[in-house]
């Protein structure tokens, strides 16, 4: 199961590798608008995936995905290459969201007719695919959502998990576990379709 | 289907519902920064590891606030600071609208009371209830250690003083149904940069600085460093103690009693041999009897880095000043002061004084003079303390002076050392 884990976390980290993030964003801060249409197409899901992993509301997620990359395009120059490109991505995006959040002063969950206009407004959204997000958002805690949403998307270990979310190793280890376990229960027997 | 499945679906799924509008983004895109410094603000809270990473978001928060702050303002903008201590310390960030922009532990233990709860965007008196429904239930509030200490930082006084008032009300609530005798401090106060820079170099909360601090002002032993590591139930303890402040302006007032700090309910005293064990131990290394003993102070103080019971009490003539382990029941300090009635004249540690005896022949003695002053002025001896007797045997008119206090009352006699009669008596209200 761990061997079948990993290989999972290799393919997500094969799309957002620092070797392949970093001279995008390199370029990025020379004005190269076809990185940042790279750079876009790799990070989208991570930094979506992210912002709704907080927020909880496809909607506001959008917003803050484009205005992450906004950000980043913005304030590329200033970025110093530590190896970490995507971590100083979804920090941006981490911060966005908590933004987001104080301005609209409380966690707005999403209701069904919306995940149904979701899934109309973007035809890749299948049904299944509505499934697990709903099981994501509704069956989990905040941080179980955080890190497990976060693994999929980025492949990093939990070491670099518990560093962005500021929590402890041992809490990011047992919300995962907890995690998967819940929604593939959740999956499993059909809940929440 | 296995984790991995699981983790492959969640994957798909937000690919697939993530944005992919390019051209947006690129609309939006501007110029660029260039590469001038833009100050990192401080941040409250020592980091464990500044990640590269994330010094680089905060340096783009700064930015992003900089475009978006005005929209947000309004919103975002922290009215009230809010610190809930008991031992666990838990600092809120609150608006104008009283919606929680930001739960932080203050301790370790803090850590474990938020663990799981996302506060952000709810009502403040939510969030007060679910701290303090977590404290309960991890049992850092129980009959033990019942105190807990609520402070509202805010440049506006009438709107801090109003929400101390509230959360004090609530917090009362909370412990009122989990069946716990709470007692609470609350109290309200404006931004003070020297408390802050104390509150950071103990680690503690704004609200438990001033706590200490209010306790330090009224007193010439407490020190801010002495009292840092002292629990909320500790701490109020001895605001609530009549023995703490070295010059209260009116006997037996507490530092609650000077109005900054209001307190509610009882602190717990489970933990402690209690008052009148207490007593009873100073007077058994006394040698005395309780009906001998006229008490003056006995309360809580903490001395040495230990809490004790500090007590002062007269008994023939001598008081006595006595601490005592408020844990242990074990004397840590005794100090005497004045002569017994039995001692001779002049005795070797007391006020009472005299020249050479007193042995002036035919004059009545200093006891004799003592018993008419004290029956001139209708006390017992076991009413009365800090007693002087003087010879002034060399004046044209040969007397004693005697003085002393009682019931109240300062006493001035002078009493003819040759025929014991009263040739001055005043009484004058002790302050």
């Amino acid at each position: 199961m761990l061997i079948l884990l990993e290989t999972m976390a290799e393919e997500s980290r094969g799309l957002t590798a620092p070797e392949l993030l970093e001279p995008l964003l390199l370029k990025l801060a020379q004005g190269d608008q076809d990185a940042l249409g790279e750079l876009y197409h790799r990070a989208r899901a991570a930094v979506y995936g992210l912002a709704l992993s907080y927020l909880k509301h496809a909607h506001d997620a959008e917003d803050v995905t484009q205005d992450t990359f906004v950000r980043i395009w913005e304030n590329a120059p200033r970025y110093r290459p530590q190896g970490t490109p995507l971590a100083w991505i979804l920090a941006v995006a981490r911060n966005l969201s908590l933004m987001k959040l104080r301005e609209r002063g409380k966690t707005q969950d999403m209701e069904p007719e919306e995940w149904d206009r979701l899934a109309a407004d973007n035809p890749l959204v299948t049904s299944e695919d509505r499934q697990v997000l709903q099981a994501a958002l509704d069956g989990l805690s905040d941080e179980e959502r955080r890190v497990v949403i976060l693994h999929a998307v980025t492949g990093w270990k939990h070491r670099e998990i518990a560093q962005l979310l500021e929590i402890p190793l041992a809490t990011v280890l047992s919300k995962y576990r907890r995690a998967l376990q819940k929604l593939k229960n959740t999956l499993e027997g059909g809940e929440h379709i | 289907m296995n984790e991995r499945d699981v983790e492959k679906r969640l994957l798909t799924a937000l690919e697939h519902a993530a944005p992919n509008d390019l051209e947006a983004v690129r609309a939006r895109c501007g110029s660029q920064h260039s590469g001038d410094v833009v100050p990192m603000p401080r941040r409250k809270q020592p980091m464990r590891r500044a990640a590269p990473w994330l010094a680089a978001a905060c340096l783009l928060l700064v930015i992003a606030g900089g475009v978006m702050g005005t929209r947000y303002q309004k919103a975002s903008a922290v009215a009230s600071l809010v610190s809930l201590d008991v031992n666990p310390s838990v600092l809120l960030e609150v608006n104008e609208a009283e919606k929680v922009l930001s739960a932080q532990p203050i301790n370790d233990d803090a850590g474990n009371i938020l663990d799981g709860m996302d506060l952000t965007g709810t009502d403040l008196n939510v969030a007060v209830n679910a701290i303090v429904g977590s404290l309960l239930k991890h049992g850092y509030v129980d009959e033990l250690a019942n105190s807990v200490l609520v402070s509202v930082e805010d440049s506006d006084a009438a709107r801090g003083a109003a929400l101390e008032e509230k959360l004090t009300g609530e917090i009362s609530q909370v412990l009122e149904s989990a069946s716990v005798h709470g007692a609470i401090l609350s109290q309200s106060f404006s931004s003070d940069d020297a408390l802050r820079q104390k509150a950071e170099e103990y680690g503690i909360s704004m609200g438990k600085a001033a706590l200490i601090q209010s306790l330090v002002d009224s007193s010439t032993h407490l020190t801010f460093e002495s009292l840092a590591g002292l629990s909320i139930n500790e701490l109020n303890l001895l605001v609530n103690s009549t023995t703490v402040q070295d010059q209260p302006s009116q006997a037996g007032e507490t530092v609650a009693d000077q109005g900054t700090i209001t307190s509610t309910g009882t602190a717990s005293q489970s933990g402690y041999i209690g008052l009148e064990a207490a007593q009873s131990a100073a007077l058994t290394h006394a040698g005395l009897d309780a009906s001998a003993v006229t008490w003056k102070e006995a309360d809580y103080d903490y001395e040495d880095g230990r809490m004790v019971y500090e007590m002062e009490f007269f008994a023939n003539g001598v008081e006595y000043e006595y601490d005592v382990d408020a844990s242990t029941g074990e004397i840590l300090k005794v100090e005497k002061e004045g002569a017994e009635w039995s001692e001779p004249s002049g005795g070797q540690s007391g006020t009472q004084t005299g020249n050479q005896g007193g042995g002036q022949s035919g004059a009545i003695g200093r006891e004799a003079a003592r018993d008419i002053a004290l029956t001139s002025a209708g006390v017992s001896q076991s009413q009365v303390y800090e007693l002087e007797v003087e010879d002034e045997l060399d004046e044209g008119q040969p007397h004693y002076k005697v003085e002393f206090k009682a019931g109240g009352y300062d006493y001035e006699y002078e009493i003819d050392a040759l025929t014991g009669s009263v040739l001055k008596s005043e009484r004058e209200r002790d302050d």
